[in-house]
């Protein structure tokens, strides 16, 4: 599903963020990423929703390299793809339930659809209560639910979370990595980054280890 | 945390018909658009003005042309020829050539000033009775006023030629310059209006592609989240497109409503102009497919500035 092969990635400024880095990830498979803050971690998502472009190797998503992707496909492979920011990236112009529609109404689905689903991806994060509110009446963790269940509510081929548990307490935690692992049991890979690792450590999923951009450790856990 | 793992598969999205999804898409778009605009109403009014005034320019030129035109054609319709005979032709054949001429076709009538009348006419208005009644010969031709059906200055330029050539006419008088006084004008009006036009549009494209480029940078952040969730170029400009056309053709409607003021203002003051001059002319106002063309061409330039406008700077954002 996910394919690095030797893949390196530096910015202007001259330094590396990833070098050479080469992992496979299958279809219905979850990975952690973790490694210190500017470990690479973000960098690896970020090429992976081809927001970036590798400086060498290449990234395959769903047998398409995203090196010949041209612009104008660009939108296509990501809406295959549920990202949840570590900034949430949500619009505080509108409500709870018009931030979890935006992909599906990108995606063209009628309102009434766009309206059920939005329900049911708020239902699985736990704030169908806050449906109508506004993003700035949340607080941090409600908000990354809210990021959570836009990722989740086209139900994309390809999860991608940058510290998705990062403003969360434990039970609240474990509730959103049981619903990871409900898109993982249907067929979705997943790609966690997280420096949480007594929750990486608990889970025993395989994990892919960043130091200073090079891949040292692909394992599990 | 209910509904769990039903429905994954992509099979199980509705079909809705391409066509039917676009329409409600796009009415979706097009009412955010008019809401965005009504929330600022200030600034929408100014551009809507700004938008009217330009397009008012060249609606009014050709409102002015037009009106030019039909003047003249009033004009027209009393334009003379005057044929003066040779001099030493008597009253009696001066008569026989306007009899003559009664059986042309294209004269509306004829009437005769021998030079008897001519000269009573002549001592009577000039003051000059005395000095005329002291010479032994009446100096003044007879005179044929011709009143030509067609306005036309080839046509009058032909009957012209055929009236010289007859033996007893001595001079045609085809009073003819002010009325290519007055066709120049026209012309000059209309090549001033094109050029006009020209000029205002690339103002509209200024003004709205500006209004446009300032929409697009207040909702960078948004444009930002719509990219990374899979929006396309084309889905993120349009509703600025929709906002183009609209200012567009608020500013011709408005635009319209500003020429039919003028025209009511101007109408009364016209009538009493045309019945000095007896005249039956009657300033016109815009035709209805001329309000729809100028509310279309407001439409229409809006749109089409939005569209370079959003391209290039919607383009510029790059999550």
């Amino acid at each position: 599903m996910i394919k690095f092969d030797d893949v390196s990635k530096h910015y202007a400024g001259g330094q590396a963020a990833l070098s050479r880095v080469s992992f496979e990830i299958a279809r219905g498979e979850m990975v952690f990423v973790t490694g210190h803050s500017g470990a690479g971690k973000s960098t690896l998502l970020k090429l992976i929703l081809a927001m970036e472009k590798s400086s060498a190797g290449q990234v395959l998503v769903n047998g398409s390299n995203l090196n010949r992707l041209p612009r104008k496909k660009i939108p296509y492979h990501r809406r295959d793809i549920g990202a949840v920011f570590q900034d949430h990236q949500l619009l505080f112009d509108r409500s709870v339930a018009d931030n979890v529609a935006l992909p599906l109404q990108i995606a063209g689905f009628h309102p009434q659809e766009t309206r059920r689903r939005v329900r049911a991806a708020l239902d699985k994060v736990g704030l169908l209560n806050k449906e109508k509110l506004f993003p700035e009446r949340l607080s941090g963790g409600e908000q990354q639910r809210v990021g959570i269940a836009r990722a989740v509510v086209n139900r994309p081929q390809i999860i991608l979370a940058d510290e998705p548990t990062g403003n969360l307490d434990p039970e609240l935690s474990a509730d959103v990595m049981k619903v990871f692992e409900q898109f993982k049991s249907v067929g979705v890979s997943l790609v966690l980054a997280s420096h949480d690792l007594s929750l990486v450590k608990q889970l025993k999923y395989r994990t892919l280890t960043l130091s200073e951009g090079k891949l040292i450790r692909d394992g599990r856990s | 945390m209910t509904r769990t793992s039903q429905g994954h598969s992509r099979q199980k999205r509705p079909q809705t018909s391409a066509l039917e999804k676009l329409f409600w898409q796009h009415r979706v778009v097009a009412r955010d658009s008019l809401q965005r605009l009504l929330r600022s109403p200030l600034a929408t009014a100014v551009t809507v003005a700004v938008i009217a005034i330009a397009l008012l320019l060249p609606a009014l030129l050709l409102l002015f042309q037009q009106n030019l035109g039909s003047g003249i054609a009033e004009l027209d319709r009393s334009a003379r020829i005057s044929v003066y005979l040779e001099a030493g032709l008597s009253d009696a054949e001066a008569q026989e050539v306007g009899n003559h001429l009664q059986t042309w076709d294209g004269l509306l009538s004829v009437e005769l000033i021998s030079s008897s009348q001519a000269l009573a006419a002549f001592s009577e208005n000039a003051g000059l009775g005395e000095v005329l009644a002291s010479l032994a010969e009446n100096p003044l031709p007879a005179t044929l006023l011709l009143v030509p059906d067609s306005a036309d200055l080839q046509q009058l330029e032909a009957l012209q030629a055929e009236l010289e050539a007859l033996p007893e006419v001595a001079v045609v008088e085809l009073d003819r310059a002010w009325i290519a006084r007055l066709q120049a004008i026209r012309n000059a009006v209309n090549v001033l209006g094109q050029a006009l036009l020209i000029f205002v549009l690339l103002g509209l494209f200024a003004i709205i592609g500006n209004t446009i480029r300032l929409a697009i940078e207040n909702r960078r952040q948004e444009i930002r989240v719509q990219k990374l969730v899979g929006a396309t170029d084309g889905y993120i400009a349009r509703p600025f497109l929709y906002t183009g056309f609209l200012l567009g053709s608020a500013g011709g409607v408005t635009a319209c409503l500003l020429l039919l003021m003028l025209w009511l203002l101007l109408g009364a003051s016209s009538r009493e102009l045309a019945a000095l001059y007896n005249s039956g002319f009657e300033l016109s106002s815009l035709s209805p497919l001329s309000t729809l063309g100028l509310v279309l061409l407001g439409g229409g330039t809006g749109w089409v500035s939005a569209l370079i406008s959003s391209y290039r700077n919607i383009a510029a954002i790059d999550p």
